[in-house]
């Protein structure tokens, strides 16, 4: 059976994308067909892990009921960086407040999904796997991405993961690598002989070669993670320099740095995966609130410092998300339990700055208490797919998701 | 089907964390039940607690000894299975220092793990509900009448006992005020039940309406039908393999219900199982970074260990520092341990490992002819099993060495291509 893509679209449906991205058919079929564009647009997924609280980070400064809700946590108007007569910026967040006055930040408020899941893990997979009504995903959105990507832009590093690993890459055919430290990102040997190093390091990567047969146990899949170890680690050594500078010290910053060194070193990276954590607020938010986002907010400045310099900040657009906001209602340990509906953050200079989306009203709660979304989270990917990477969204996300129109 | 033999290298590979061919060979008379009772009938050990030299120290000073203390006990146990039932328990009811910050809290908990290893969940699932380590993990000392914190409640049963799905909205919140009123008394290090925020009132959980306490709470939910089956898949894929059967499941699950959920008896009738021996079960399973670490430190245990801060920055970079996982779902495990960062960190670790043994840890270091080397140190490693692929780099290794080399240096890199080849990372 042959299928174009034209048919597949019009007969398509998830099950079928399952199906076209695992079986045998329609991979090749598909490689022709998905017409990625050939720009060199880069896209950096920042995650902020733990649920973090959207109301106090896009401040709904006005409205009588956010005071109510959050009588020790609520930010006061003088406080907040204002956008303009409704919304301000948490006080921490200079950086994105600045980039915000240059136009480059656009923010999606009430951007959630149907039927909210409270659990961090479960609803840090709907994010990852863009499939919120199945529980057996074994894909993530970027990992379907890189699936589909033609062959002749697939590499070893079109996609990293930086820090932790992430559900979002798993993929049926992609490997994609996690990298924590440069330096140590390579076999290392040490003896008195060059040729014995050589010799060791060859007898290595030869161990880690494909066999092209089927092996007992998990021998094949530990092999092409080995290979991808070894393939990725070749480009990096020869292309990036060890040392960054100007960035906060904190894993974020450190990962932000990286990232721009990646870009910077033309690794022809397409896809960034990043997470900050320590956002799960459940006691004493305020002051810790405060410092994830300081935390956050100078490493974004940093990295889009770093950029500028390098003169790549126009290939590079920036989403950035947390797996759930929180409950209005703040709890007795001045914390707030995990909520729902939450802005999202888009970064770049292609970016159209300002707001969008509908706020979530803060009287008209769901049964839990919580906000209602108003902005499906897939089409802020769509976006992104269909205006930054060039890859039909409808080919990744199995559905068709309206545009936000924060990129042209 | 496998041998014998293989059967009873399978069964020590993932009760323990080596399986030398001395050590099959010392079993080889035994039937697999006998080696399967003598391992889990073995007395539990207790470790002597860590030595902290500056009782005066900062927490974040003091903490640094618990790692190297536990997986140097780790090391040392001559039934690894207990221990490697703390670390199962550890990944599953888990607490993680960075929030628990006090080091005793994580200290007492892994106590109450070793007690409870292969005890009744039912006792352990309430002892861990008061384990002050855990209160602080979820905040559950945070859980007052007046403003119930649910995160305990959730957790509970999404992670430790149910899985999703198999709870309502509604459960968590009526969950939540059962669990009210408990705080940590900071001075005896338990927790103390007060009255004045204690939700006394009635509560409808799974259907059933009355004032229940934490106690008849976690009876409630460990007794629900679908926690027998949650366990026991955690357990079988903890041992075994991924995505069992669920005829597997379904018939251990029952044996654990029946013996009041009891996990020596449910370990038992696992490790006597033939699925376990199945096919797909060999070599499927990745080593943890702690079971890797615990290979080389047990085959070699006279070797020289890292400072306690090197222990903790080689188990940051494999992926797995213990006491620290990095949220309440414990650690992923599988094929994430072989994301490539981490893999580096093995292939490093093993490579200054190496360079630190001396011939009394590896004799074969004072042969002059290397190649004689390789049977014993794969027999010593448990790797007599190495697919041709990988056998035939070593020996293309060993073929390739010239008179500059040393035979030394290229017995400890015939070591070093042992341990980081492919086999190394299966169990």
């Amino acid at each position: 059976m042959h299928m174009t893509r034209r048919e597949f679209i019009k007969t398509g449906s998830l099950s079928l994308l399952l199906v076209a991205l695992s079986g045998p058919l329609g991979l090749l079929e598909w490689e022709k067909k998905a017409q990625a564009a050939s720009s060199d647009n880069v896209l950096v997924v920042l995650q902020l892990s733990g649920g973090n609280d959207g109301l106090n980070t896009v401040v709904p400064y006005t409205v009588g009921a956010y005071y109510d809700n959050r009588p020790s946590l609520a930010l006061q108007p003088g406080d907040v960086l204002a956008l303009d007569n409704q919304f301000g910026l948490h006080p921490s967040l200079i950086g994105l407040k600045s980039l915000w006055d240059q136009n480059k930040l656009a923010i999606i408020n009430g951007v959630g999904y149907a039927n909210p899941d409270r659990s961090h893990f479960r609803s840090q997979d709907i994010w990852q796997s863009a499939v919120p009504d199945r529980i057996d995903m074994t894909t993530g959105w970027l990992g379907r991405y890189h699936d589909l990507l033609p062959d002749s832009e697939r590499h070893p590093l079109s996609g990293m993961s930086i820090g932790s690993s992430s559900k979002i890459y798993y993929s049926k055919r992609t490997d994609v690598p996690q990298l924590q430290d440069v330096a140590t990102y390579q076999l290392l040997l040490r003896a008195n002989v060059q040729s014995e190093m050589d010799r060791r390091r060859v007898a290595f990567e030869n161990m880690y070669l494909p066999t092209g047969t089927t092996e007992p146990g998990s021998l094949s899949t530990v092999r092409m993670k080995g290979n991808t170890a070894v393939q990725s680690s070749k480009v990096i050594q020869s292309n990036v320099p060890s040392t960054v500078t100007g960035y906060p010290t904190s894993p974020i910053g450190k990962q932000l740095s990286l990232i721009a060194a990646l870009i910077g070193a033309g690794t022809g990276t397409r896809t960034f995966f990043t997470e900050a954590g320590n956002f799960d607020d459940h006691t004493y938010e305020k002051g810790n609130h405060a410092k994830v986002l300081t935390d956050v907010d100078s490493s974004l400045t940093a990295f889009w410092n770093d950029l500028t310099q390098r003169g790549i900040a126009d290939r590079v657009t920036v989403l950035i998300y947390s797996e759930f906001g929180r409950r209005p209602k703040e709890n007795a340990s001045s914390g707030t339990d995990h909520g729902t509906a939450a802005p999202v953050l888009i970064l770049g200079n292609s970016v159209q700055g300002g707001l969008y989306g509908q706020m979530p009203s803060l009287t008209n709660l769901d049964i839990y208490g919580d906000l209602k979304y108003t902005v499906d989270f897939r089409s802020v990917y769509a976006t992104l797919l269909d205006r930054w990477l060039g890859m039909p969204s409808f080919d990744v996300l199995g559905g068709t998701f309206e545009n936000v129109p924060y990129l042209l | 089907m496998l041998l014998h033999k293989d059967r009873v290298a399978h069964l020590l590979r993932r009760t323990g964390f080596t399986a030398s061919k001395a050590q099959v060979d010392a079993l080889l008379p035994s039937t697999i039940p006998q080696i399967v009772d003598s391992l889990l009938n073995a007395a539990v050990v207790t470790p002597t607690p860590p030595v902290i030299e500056n009782e005066d120290q900062y927490y974040n000073v003091r903490r640094r000894a618990l790692p190297k203390w536990w997986l140097k006990f780790m090391a040392t146990v001559s039934k690894p299975i207990q221990e490697k039932m703390v670390l199962f328990w550890h990944g599953h009811l888990t607490s993680a220092v960075h929030k628990v910050y006090i080091p005793e809290y994580m200290q007492k908990q892994n106590t109450l793990f070793r007690k409870h290893a292969m005890g009744k969940f039912r006792t352990l699932a309430f002892d861990i509900s008061l384990d002050p380590a855990m209160m602080v993990w979820l905040d559950n000392n945070y859980n007052y009448k007046l403003s119930p914190n649910e995160n305990y409640a959730r957790e509970f049963m999404e992670l430790f006992t149910l899985g999703l799905g198999n709870y309502t909205e509604k459960d968590v919140k009526e969950v939540a005020r059962a669990f009210t009123g408990w705080s940590i008394d900071t001075t005896t290090l338990t927790a103390v039940h007060n009255l004045a925020t204690y939700d006394g009132g009635q509560r409808t959980i799974f259907g059933q309406t009355a004032s229940f306490n934490m106690f008849d709470t976690v009876n409630l939910i460990v007794r629900q039908p679908a926690c027998a089956p949650f366990i026991t898949t955690k357990l079988w894929e903890y041992f075994a393999y991924k995505n069992p059967p669920a005829s597997v499941i379904q018939s251990l699950a029952s044996t654990f219900a029946s013996s009041d959920y009891d996990v020596k008896t449910l370990l038992r009738a696992m490790f006597v199982h033939e699925e376990f021996y199945a096919d797909r079960a060999y070599r499927v399973l990745i080593k943890s970074p702690a079971e890797y670490f615990l290979w080389l430190h047990s085959t070699f245990p006279n070797a020289p260990w890292p400072s306690e801060n090197g222990v903790i920055d080689t188990m940051i970079s494999m992926g797995q520092l213990p006491f620290d996982p990095p949220h309440v779902a414990g650690w992923a495990d599988g094929p994430a341990w072989l994301n490539s960062g981490l893999m580096f960190a093995r292939y490093n670790y093993a490579e200054s490992f190496v360079r630190t043994l001396t011939s009394t840890d590896l004799p074969q270091l004072t042969l002059t002819l290397p190649s004689a080397a390789v049977q014993p140190m794969m027999e010593r490693l448990g790797l007599t099993d190495l697919s041709s692929t990988t056998s035939k780099q070593i020996s293309d290794y060993l073929a390739a060495q010239d008179a500059s080399t040393p035979p030394e240096q290229v017995i400890r890199g015939t070591l070093h291509l042992l341990l980081i080849c492919p086999e190394a990372q299966t169990k």
